[in-house]
């Protein structure tokens, strides 16, 4: 299902150079509480980050990601809670002193300033040549050399992407914060940037978070995924680890895809359960659904856990095919069951087959080892 | 022009023509035409001949530079205040901003007298405090008039102002933060020349206003201290010398139309050109 290539296993650690090596800072943050006016933004948020590592911080908008990144730069003070940078304690530490680097969203560079000055910004403690050497060192390390006396407007967006990581790291920072980084490239650059942003992670060592919705992205890019909803950490863990086991129906359906049909335990014993589904039907689990008998739940299935079958077998349930598109080596089908509930399949596409047409009726088991359970909500 | 964009433009076109550059050329003609019937650069002459003419137009153009510097002052804190707002502040200080223009130059113009007068409060209270022996009229002096043209023009420097700052990403100032700049440097190296194409805008604005404001002009300045629209009046109103009046009035034209170009053509610099 998930076609990402995880970007950060195609880069060997054998490729960085050790020579401009500046390692990076732990992060961590404990009890960060936040509110603009009235409900809190952000609502007791932990999570550490081991020095060299990237990690992303993923959820929907308006989940509290970027205040957390705010927060992480001082641009925003916390309300509660602790930001520990290294050994030191940085909380009230205004953005200025504290040496994080920033690549914003829109990238945020000065419009009336050449692509040098941009870069030079933070560089404010070097002079004349020596300035300028550091600035030409930073462009080279972006591969923009020959941009130096550019006006950000005359460059594209994945030039500017990379003006902006320099000007960041310019002062040397221990901790990179990148807000939503590749939003705004069109999907074959940001494969490209994704993939030069990571060699330029490596190369240097730099800690680094971004924030971003896109959970494609944050697999592709991040060895540490942060999950946030309405202002708290669902789950944290590698990439795989939230995949294969979700600890919540958000983190299931957020972090790849995720069909949720309700049911409740119709019987439950030592080594087996029983669901019966919203349709009607009853599946039965080869282990114990861990609810008391009667509990509202609902399955969270992968569409990759969906069996298709053209003809009715044993504890199959029925449904409608209302679409089927081929994608790469699969074919997605968009499922209709009984009572309407919406279920994604993939299945395995036999090369030169042709597409079933929609409207006709399947039969769906479920790969009962990945069903994972939840309670209603 | 986009192709075909004629049509559109013809109404204005011939309003402008019709309007402006006929009268225009009417007046062109006329000054270069001298009581006799001839025609020449007579008037001309005689204008820069003359001392008391280049004194009018020196003063003039000093009391455009005057207001200009004297509303920047004033307008920069308002500026900040503006840019540190959040969005509902913002639209009360435009607001507080147009207000006074709802009321006519001429207005607000009587309205200073009352307050720069003998009797007004500025005179009383700088008298009780004991800073002037006695209550005296503030007005009749350029001071006077720098002060009225200030309050009078300042919404036209703020306005082109709080537009370029209202589409400004404010992002900017917590990138420049991040890197490391304190205030002072935010303000003197993001947020001012950000603000820029609007300053300009705002200058060239006040500087044709102040000095082509006839009214406030001759009613606070008065008669011992002229500016040119007032000279140009004389010569019309009082001495009938139309040609040579029609000659102050293209100098007068020329001139401020010069350093309004000059302001402008720095406006489309493309460091500032980029924005805004």
């Amino acid at each position: 299902m998930d076609a990402t290539l995880p970007l950060r296993d195609a880069i060997s650690p054998a490729e960085a150079s050790p020579a401009s090596a500046r390692l990076g800072e732990a992060l961590s943050v404990a009890g960060i509480v936040h509110a603009y006016s009235g409900a809190p933004a952000v609502d007791d948020v932990s999570f550490d980050v081991p020095a060299g590592g990237v990690a992303a911080i993923l959820g929907p908008s308006g989940c509290g990601k970027s205040t957390m990144l705010r927060i992480i730069s001082g641009l925003v003070t916390p309300t509660a809670g602790v930001v520990r940078l290294g050994a030191r304690d940085v909380t009230r530490m205004p953005a200025r002193e504290r040496r994080v680097g920033m690549v914003f969203q829109n990238y945020a560079l000065f419009p009336h300033m050449t692509v040098r000055e941009n870069v030079g910004y933070g560089l404010s403690g070097l002079k004349g040549a020596e300035k300028r050497a550091e600035v030409d060192k930073l462009l080279a390390l972006v591969r923009l050399e020959k941009f130096a006396d550019r006006l950000p407007r005359q460059m594209s967006g994945g030039q500017q992407q990379r003006v902006a990581v320099a000007r960041a790291l310019a002062p040397r920072p221990t901790l990179l914060l990148l807000d939503e980084p590749f939003a705004a490239l069109d999907r074959a650059l940001r494969a490209d940037m994704q993939f030069e942003f990571l060699r330029l992670q490596r190369e240097l060592g730099i800690t680094t978070i971004l924030v971003t919705h896109d959970q494609e992205e944050a697999q592709a890019v991040a060895d540490r995924l942060i999950v946030m909803n309405a202002g708290k950490v669902e789950q944290a863990g590698s990439p795989s680890e939230l995949y294969d086991r979700p600890r919540t129906l958000f983190v299931n359906t957020f972090v790849g895809q995720a069909s949720v049909i309700k049911a409740s335990v119709a019987a439950e014993s030592e080594t087996a359960s029983t669901l019966r589904l919203s349709t009607g039907d009853e599946i039965h689990l080869p282990r114990r659904s861990g609810f008391m008998r009667g509990t509202n739940v609902v399955i969270a299935v992968r569409p990759e856990h969906v069996v298709l079958h053209e003809k009715p077998a044993p504890g199959a349930i029925p449904a409608r095919r209302m679409m089927a598109v081929p994608q790469g080596p699969l074919r997605l089908h968009d499922l209709l069951l009984a009572d309407g509930t919406p279920l994604k399949a993939a299945e395995r596409r036999a090369p030169g087959a042709s597409d079933a047409p929609p409207g006709g009726t399947v039969h769906v088991t479920f790969e009962l080892d990945h069903c994972r359970l939840y309670p209603s909500s | 022009m986009t192709r075909g964009g004629i049509p559109f433009v013809a109404p204005m076109l011939a309003l402008s023509i019709a309007g402006f550059l006929v009268p225009l050329v009417v007046l062109a003609a006329f000054s270069f035409s001298d009581p006799a019937g001839g025609f020449g650069m007579a008037n001309y002459v005689k204008l820069f001949a003359d001392p008391l003419a280049l004194q009018v137009l020196f003063d003039t153009l000093a009391l455009g530079f005057k207001v200009v510097a004297s509303t920047t002052l004033i307008g920069l804190p308002i500026i900040l205040l503006f840019w540190h707002a959040g969005p509902r502040e913002r639209s009360l200080i435009v607001f507080l901003t147009l207000l006074p223009m709802l009321v006519s130059n001429v207005v607000r113009t009587f309205a200073w007298i009352v307050i720069l007068g003998r009797q007004g409060p500025v005179s009383q209270t700088l008298a009780q405090l004991g800073f002037i022996p006695a209550p005296r009229s503030l007005l009749f002096n350029e001071t006077a008039v720098v002060v009225v043209l200030s309050q009078i023009e300042l919404p036209l420097l703020l306005l082109p102002v709080m537009a370029v700052l209202s589409r400004t990403d404010r992002s900017l100032v917590s990138a420049a933060e991040t890197l490391g700049a304190g205030p002072w440097r935010i303000l003197a190296t993001v947020i001012l020349p950000l603000a820029a194409p609007g300053i300009l805008a705002g200058w060239v604005l006040v500087f044709a206003s102040a000095t082509t404001s006839y009214v406030t002009q001759s009613v606070i300045g008065g008669a011992r201290h002229i500016y040119l629209p007032q000279y140009i009046y004389r010569e019309v109103g009082v001495l009938f010398q139309w040609p040579s009046a029609a000659a102050i009035a293209f100098v007068l034209l020329a001139t401020t139309g010069i350093i309004m170009a000059a302001m402008a053509m720095l406006a489309r610099h493309p460091r500032l050109a980029s924005h805004g």
